[in-house]
Order: structure tokens, then C-alpha cells, then sequence
């Protein structure tokens, strides 16, 4: 069920020095076979002399860096989605969402001067749509992928009266939403029509299996299972399709197999779960049970000060094997998964 | 030098947060409960949001510190872990790389953010260590530069009104001298540091200024205003 990273041995404490630096020497093998397998990532990755393009490898298998979109870069930008050949970019800093052609190597932004967002935090899609985390204007904004405004869910205000601050979106497979409220600390279900079927939290700053304090990004696996990192709790929240508490994923703390600031999630076919953490500058894996299995981005994971390809990694998502991991200030950062069994 | 100092730093603030066990003496000392900084559940520790418990051998250390070097490093990560638009939306621009900050030396105790903030609380607005609000520069700098222009007047009075007296950069409005009121903690009709610099978020290429050298002067001396040589 569970896989171990090529490399994820490196984990002990006792990793043989010598070894990872023979790993790093491999990094332009590795880069060029990964062109070889990936040809059409590679217009973007040439597209910029400037492109902060990493070449390591990383104990979990580094992959490749998108650089900036040349003109009209984009600025902190917070998640990212994959339909077909596009890549859909939350540009949360300059308030707009960009697309990413990948054949071309340029980008494009969405929608135009008709399309306002405030602070767009997430992104999420069911293969036709767009859904964005609109936070600061409290709504759900859903768009075609030409940008052509759909429609824009509202969400309710909360006990305190303050406007909703939606930071995290996730599509439920069969119709309708997750989303995470960071204002409230609460986790709405919303039906396709965008009405509230259950909301989870109480509130205010919680914890246990009530209460989140601060739930950020959150995810749907395949079986309707929900996915919440809980920021400041340091911890993936579980919980069923009707928002039972399952189980809680991690503890906190600044060591491998720890979360120190989580701040993405994503699931893949064998419901591992990938969570990415703003303070660790890595991605870490654990098994469907919460074990851990490995970190990925990281030169030396048990090293703390070890150099990173991410810097403060956000949002993540899985698309075919490829896991695109958005960072706030390294831009995208795509990483091949070793393959599953 | 630096490297040790941190060290000793390092052991200190390890050492007295073990002494303190739970902290709850320091903390009351510290202030953070109160604050905009308690984040914590109620009833429970309000530091570890920031000092984070170490897994292994239960040391309490700092937040890890990948990628040391460069703008994005020192303090502006583990500030940024809350105010990436997540935890808060307050200050998101602040963390933008390319607009220039005040001078500071990333990672060295007091020459980082905390050369103005103090995380842990201060009696003053925005966790700053020193009183004056948008005049708090006079503070440390007893001569405001070659430019040293008056501040503390009021312009509006003196007939005198900028041309683009917004700045607001969560619109991403960077450009704009604006005037403040007489304390100097809200717009206003007053002269003040802060009408020109903005701490982080200003001009590229200037001394964090609000506006572009070109633009900056011409924003309200215009006319019979016009700057006299
Ligand atoms: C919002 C983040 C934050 C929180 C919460 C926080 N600290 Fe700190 N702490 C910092 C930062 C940043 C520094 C280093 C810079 C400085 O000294 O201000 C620091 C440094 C310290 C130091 C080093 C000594 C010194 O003055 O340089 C001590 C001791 C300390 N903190 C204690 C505490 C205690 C006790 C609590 C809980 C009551 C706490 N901190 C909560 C951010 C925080
Ligand atoms: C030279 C002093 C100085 C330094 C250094 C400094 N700040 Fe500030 N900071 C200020 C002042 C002054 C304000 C209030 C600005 C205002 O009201 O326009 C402020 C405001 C803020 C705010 C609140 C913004 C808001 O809209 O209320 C945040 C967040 C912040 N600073 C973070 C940081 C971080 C992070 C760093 C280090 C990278 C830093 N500051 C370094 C002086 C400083
Ligand atoms: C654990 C999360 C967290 C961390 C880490 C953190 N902050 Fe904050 N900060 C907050 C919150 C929450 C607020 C209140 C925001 C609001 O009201 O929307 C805040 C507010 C502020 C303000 C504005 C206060 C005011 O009076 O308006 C400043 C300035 C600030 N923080 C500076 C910093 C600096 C500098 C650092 C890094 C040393 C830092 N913060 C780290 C959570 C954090
Ligand atoms: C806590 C003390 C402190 C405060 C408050 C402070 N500064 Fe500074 N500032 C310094 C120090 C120290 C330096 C020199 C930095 C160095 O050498 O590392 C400096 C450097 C500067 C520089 C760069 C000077 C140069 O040589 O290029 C400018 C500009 C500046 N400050 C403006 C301001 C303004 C405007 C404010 C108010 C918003 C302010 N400072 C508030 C301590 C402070
Ligand atoms: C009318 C606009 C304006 C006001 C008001 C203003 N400054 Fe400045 N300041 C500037 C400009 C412009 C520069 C850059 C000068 C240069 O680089 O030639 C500057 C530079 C500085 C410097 C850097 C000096 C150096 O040696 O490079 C300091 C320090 C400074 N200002 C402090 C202050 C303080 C303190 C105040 C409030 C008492 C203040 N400023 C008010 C426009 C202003
Ligand atoms: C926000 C508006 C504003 C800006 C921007 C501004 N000034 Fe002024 N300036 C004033 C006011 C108000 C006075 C006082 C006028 C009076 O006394 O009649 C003044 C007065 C002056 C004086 C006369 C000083 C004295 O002691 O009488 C000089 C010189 C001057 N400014 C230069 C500059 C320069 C150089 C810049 C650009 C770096 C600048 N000003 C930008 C508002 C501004």
C-alpha cells in the first residue's frame, strides 16, 4: 500500500555524507533524463535565462522548477492546478489568476480588468471549472478555464458577524465543495448550488476533534474523505464525507516527520498524504495510517539548515504522477512522484 | 563573532524557556497573551506558535531556518508563516522581495525585524519598540538624511495638498505621500516621517521611499510650491 522514496533511508540520523554528495553529483543526469521523460515542461523551463531553475537532486527525487512567466511575473503566489496542458496559477499578490501554457512557455492572465479578486489563497478544479479562494472578499469565485466568470458563491458570516475568509477550496467528487474559513476556524460543506450542507469548527481558535485553529488548504480523496491542514494546531485533520472527525495527521515540531507551520495538502491514488510545511520548506509524506514516509525537497532532511529547492512551499496538488507544488517565493516547483505500488 | 553570539543567544533563550517549563512567568513578562500574537487556544501555551518544541530531546528551539541567505531569510520566514494571507492577511506586502525594507542584518538579534518589532508585545501600536507612531524613525535617526525635511507641520493648513495622497498597498497601491494626523497614528492633515517612507513596501531603488525620486518632491510642491533650491 505504502512506497518509501528512493533515498528516504538518508532519513537516519547516520546518513553517510559521501553518499549524498555522489547524489548530488548525478543532479545533471538526472535533470536531463527528466527532460527526456518530460519534453513538454520544457519550453517554460528554457523560457528564461533568470529562471530560478534548480538542478539538485533531492533525497525524493527533484525534479524541475517553472520559472516566472517572464513579463508580468507573478508575486507570492499561493496554489496551482493542472487541466490537460495548462497550468492555473492563484497570483495572490497581484490579485489575478494566470494561465500557464505549457507548450507555449508563456502565461496569460485570466478573465482580464472584469474580473476582480481580492487575495485569491487557493485554487481548485473538477477538470472543467475553476474554484478560487477569493479570502478577502469572502466568496467562491467560479470561472471557465477562458476566465469567463460563472458564477460566485457567497459564504455565510460567521458567529463573530466578521466577513468569512475563505483560504482553502477543494472540489467533492459527485458535485459541490469544501471550503476552509479562516476567519471563523470552520470547514463548510457546500452543496453544487453553493448551499451550506454541514460546517465543522466552533467558532473560534479550537482544537480536538472539534476545532481548527486556523484550517487552511483542504482536499477530497477519491472515497469523499476530507483532508484539512489545521495551521497552527500543526496537523492534517481528517475528516468523513459527512465532517466526522477520523483522525489527525502529525504533531508539531521542526524536525523530519514533524509539521512545523503545515500549509498544503494533497492525496494521491493510494491515499498517502503529501502536506506541505511554510517553515520546514519541504513537503512531507505520510501513509494513509499517518506514518510518516518521507520528506521531498530537502538536501539533507534531517538537517534543519540544509538548503531547500522550496523556500516557503504553499499550496500542492497532484496531477499524474507529477506533484506541483506552489511556493510563495520560488515560484513552481514540480517534483516526479517515484512510481506506487 | 556574529556566529557565537547567536549561539550564546541561542542557549539563553533555550535555557530560559527550560527553566520556565511552561513559560507562564515569561510569558505574563513577555506579554504575548493579550496580544495580537496569542493565537493560542485559550488555557493553552502561547509560545510554542513561535518557539517551536523540539520532537527529539524536547529542547525548545527556533523555527527551522532553510535557505538562510538572500532577502527571504533571517526573521522573514517565520513572520511570513503567519502573515502569508493565512493566519493574517496584516503586513502580506511587507514579504514582497522586490520592493526595498529598511536596512537590516537578517538573523542577527535586534538588527532584523526586531530592530522595530518586538514579536512579543510593546506598549506602543504595532508591536513597535518605540514611541512616535508615523514619526517613530526620530527614534534612532536624529538627522532625517541629506533631505531632512521638516516634519510635524500641518500641510493642509499651510495650503499645501499632495496630488496623490493615497497608499494603500493592499491594493496594490505603493505611490501616494500621505498626511497623518498630529499623534501621527491615522490620516490626517500632518507632515511626518512615514508621509515619505514607508518601512517596507516602498519604491524600488530608493530609501524606501513612497514615490519615485522624480515624483516624490512634485507630489506637493507644485506651482508657487515649488521646492526652492
Ligand atoms: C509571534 C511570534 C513569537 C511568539 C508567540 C513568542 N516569541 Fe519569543 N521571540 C520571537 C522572536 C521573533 C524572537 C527573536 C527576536 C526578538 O528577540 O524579538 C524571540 C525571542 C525570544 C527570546 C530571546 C530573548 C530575547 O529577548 O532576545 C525569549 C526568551 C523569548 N522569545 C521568549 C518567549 C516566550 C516566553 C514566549 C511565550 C510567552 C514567546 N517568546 C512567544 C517571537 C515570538
Ligand atoms: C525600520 C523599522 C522597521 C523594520 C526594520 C520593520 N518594520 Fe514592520 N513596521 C514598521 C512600521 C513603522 C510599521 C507601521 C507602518 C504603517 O503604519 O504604515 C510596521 C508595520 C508592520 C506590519 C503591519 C502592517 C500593517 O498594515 O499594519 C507588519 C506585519 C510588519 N511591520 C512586519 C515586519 C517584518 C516581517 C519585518 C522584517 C522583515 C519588519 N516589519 C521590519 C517598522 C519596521
Ligand atoms: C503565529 C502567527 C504569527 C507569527 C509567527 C507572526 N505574527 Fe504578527 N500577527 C499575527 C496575527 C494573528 C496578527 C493580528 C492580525 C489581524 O488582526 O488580522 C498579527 C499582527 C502583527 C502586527 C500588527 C499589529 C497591530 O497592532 O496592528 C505586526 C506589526 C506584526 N504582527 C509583526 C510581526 C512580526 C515582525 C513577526 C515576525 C517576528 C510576526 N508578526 C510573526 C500572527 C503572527
Ligand atoms: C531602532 C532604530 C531605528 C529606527 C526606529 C529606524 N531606523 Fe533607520 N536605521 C537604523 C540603523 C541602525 C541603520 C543603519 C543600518 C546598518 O548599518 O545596519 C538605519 C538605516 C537607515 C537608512 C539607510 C541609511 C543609508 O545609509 O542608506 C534609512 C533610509 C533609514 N534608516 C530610514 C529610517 C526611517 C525612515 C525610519 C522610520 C520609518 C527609520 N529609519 C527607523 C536604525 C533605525
Ligand atoms: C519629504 C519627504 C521626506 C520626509 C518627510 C522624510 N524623509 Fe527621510 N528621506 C527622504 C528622501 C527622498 C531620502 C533619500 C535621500 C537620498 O537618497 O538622497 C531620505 C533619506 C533618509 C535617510 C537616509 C539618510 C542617508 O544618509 O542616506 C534617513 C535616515 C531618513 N531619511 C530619515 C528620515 C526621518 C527620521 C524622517 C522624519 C523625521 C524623514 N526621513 C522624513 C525623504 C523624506
Ligand atoms: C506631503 C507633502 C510634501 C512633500 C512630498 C514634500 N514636501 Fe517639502 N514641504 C511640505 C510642507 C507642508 C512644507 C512647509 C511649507 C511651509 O512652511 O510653508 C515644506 C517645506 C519644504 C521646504 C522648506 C523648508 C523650510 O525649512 O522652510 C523645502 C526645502 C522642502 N519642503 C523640500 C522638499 C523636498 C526636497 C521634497 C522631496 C524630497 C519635499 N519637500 C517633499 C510638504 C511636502
Amino acid at each position: 500500500m505504502s512506497f518509501s522514496f528512493p533515498g528516504s533511508e538518508q532519513l537516519l540520523p547516520e546518513a553517510p555524507r559521501a553518499r549524498m554528495l555522489s547524489v548530488a553529483g548525478l543532479a545533471a543526469l538526472f535533470v536531463a533524463a527528466m527532460a527526456f521523460i518530460f519534453p513538454s515542461l520544457l519550453p517554460l523551463s528554457r523560457e528564461s535565462s533568470s529562471a530560478r531553475i534548480s538542478t539538485a537532486v533531492y533525497p525524493a527525487g527533484q525534479a524541475w522548477a517553472l520559472p516566472h512567466p517572464g513579463e508580468g511575473e507573478w508575486l507570492m503566489p499561493a496554489g496551482a492546478v493542472t487541466i490537460g496542458d495548462a497550468i492555473f496559477v492563484a497570483d495572490t499578490g497581484n490579485n489575478r489568476i494566470l494561465r500557464l501554457e505549457r507548450e507555449r512557455g508563456r502565461a496569460t492572465v485570466l478573465g482580464g480588468a472584469g474580473l476582480t479578486l481580492q487575495m485569491p489563497m487557493a485554487i481548485a478544479t473538477d477538470g472543467q471549472r475553476l474554484f478560487v479562494a477569493n479570502s478577502l472578499a469572502g466568496d467562491i469565485v467560479i470561472l471557465d478555464p477562458s476566465g469567463q466568470l460563472e458564477s460566485t458563491i457567497t459564504l455565510p458570516a460567521g458567529a463573530t458577524g466578521a466577513p468569512p475568509r475563505p483560504i482553502g477550496v477543494a472540489v467533492v467528487p459527485g458535485g459541490g465543495l469544501v471550503v476552509s474559513d479562516a476567519e471563523h476556524h470552520r470547514v463548510l460543506r457546500l452543496d453544487a448550488a453553493g448551499a451550506v450542507v454541514w460546517s465543522v469548527g466552533t467558532g473560534a481558535r479550537g482544537g480536538g476533534t472539534e476545532g481548527f485553529n486556523v484550517p487552511a488548504a483542504v482536499t477530497v480523496d477519491d472515497a469523499g474523505n476530507i483532508y484539512v491542514v489545521d495551521t497552527l494546531n500543526a496537523r492534517v485533520v481528517v475528516l468523513s464525507s459527512t465532517g466526522r472527525f477520523i483522525r489527525q495527521i502529525g504533531e508539531r515540531g521542526d524536525t523530519a516527520g514533524t509539521l512545523a507551520r503545515p500549509k498544503g495538502v494533497a492525496v494521491d491514488e493510494t491515499r498517502d498524504i503529501f502536506v506541505s510545511d511554510g517553515l520546514l520548506a519541504a513537503v512531507e509524506v505520510f501513509d494513509p495510517d499517518g506514518k510518516y514516509l518521507g520528506l521531498i525537497g530537502r538536501r539533507d532532511p534531517s538537517d534543519v539548515q540544509s538548503t531547500s529547492a522550496l523556500v516557503a512551499p504553499a499550496g500542492i496538488s497532484i496531477t499524474d504522477g507529477v506533484l506541483l507544488v506552489t511556493d510563495r517565493h520560488a515560484g513552481l516547483v514540480a517534483f516526479d512522484l517515484p512510481p506506487r505500488h | 563573532m556574529a556566529a557565537a553570539a547567536r549561539i550564546i543567544a541561542a542557549a539563553i533563550l533555550g535555557v530560559t524557556l527550560i527553566m520556565l517549563g511552561t513559560s507562564t512567568t515569561l510569558g505574563e513578562d513577555r506579554r504575548i497573551s493579550g496580544t495580537q500574537h496569542d493565537v493560542a487556544i485559550p488555557g493553552t501555551p502561547v509560545c510554542m506558535y513561535c518557539h517551536i518544541p523540539h520532537a527529539a530531546n524536547a529542547e525548545t528551539l527556533w523555527a527551522s531556518k532553510p535557505n538562510m541567505t538572500g532577502a527571504f531569510s533571517g526573521l522573514r520566514p517565520l513572520c511570513f508563516s503567519c502573515h502569508d494571507g493565512t493566519v493574517t492577511s496584516l503586513g502580506s506586502f511587507a514579504f514582497d522581495l522586490a520592493r526595498p525594507l529598511h536596512m537590516r542584518s537578517p538573523g542577527v538579534v535586534g538588527a532584523d525585524c526586531d530592530r522595530c518589532h518586538d514579536a512579543h508585545g510593546t506598549p506602543y501600536a504595532k508591536f513597535l519598540k518605540l514611541p512616535g507612531a508615523a514619526d517613530f524613525c526620530q527614534g534612532c535617526h536624529a538627522v532625517a538624511g541629506p533631505v531632512n525635511h521638516p516634519v510635524d507641520i500641518d500641510a493642509r493648513s499651510l495650503g499645501i495638498e499632495p496630488q496623490d495622497s493615497s497608499w494603500n498597498p493592499y491594493a496594490g497601491d505603493f505611490h501616494g505621500t500621505r498626511l497623518w494626523s498630529e499623534d501621527g497614528t491615522g490620516p490626517g492633515d500632518y507632515m511626518k516621517c512615514l508621509s515619505c517612507h514607508a518601512t517596507h513596501g516602498g519604491e524600488p531603488d530608493t530609501s524606501f521611499n513612497t514615490m519615485p525620486s522624480g515624483s516624490l518632491c512634485t507630489n506637493c510642491h507644485v506651482g508657487k510650491r515649488q521646492v526652492p533650491e
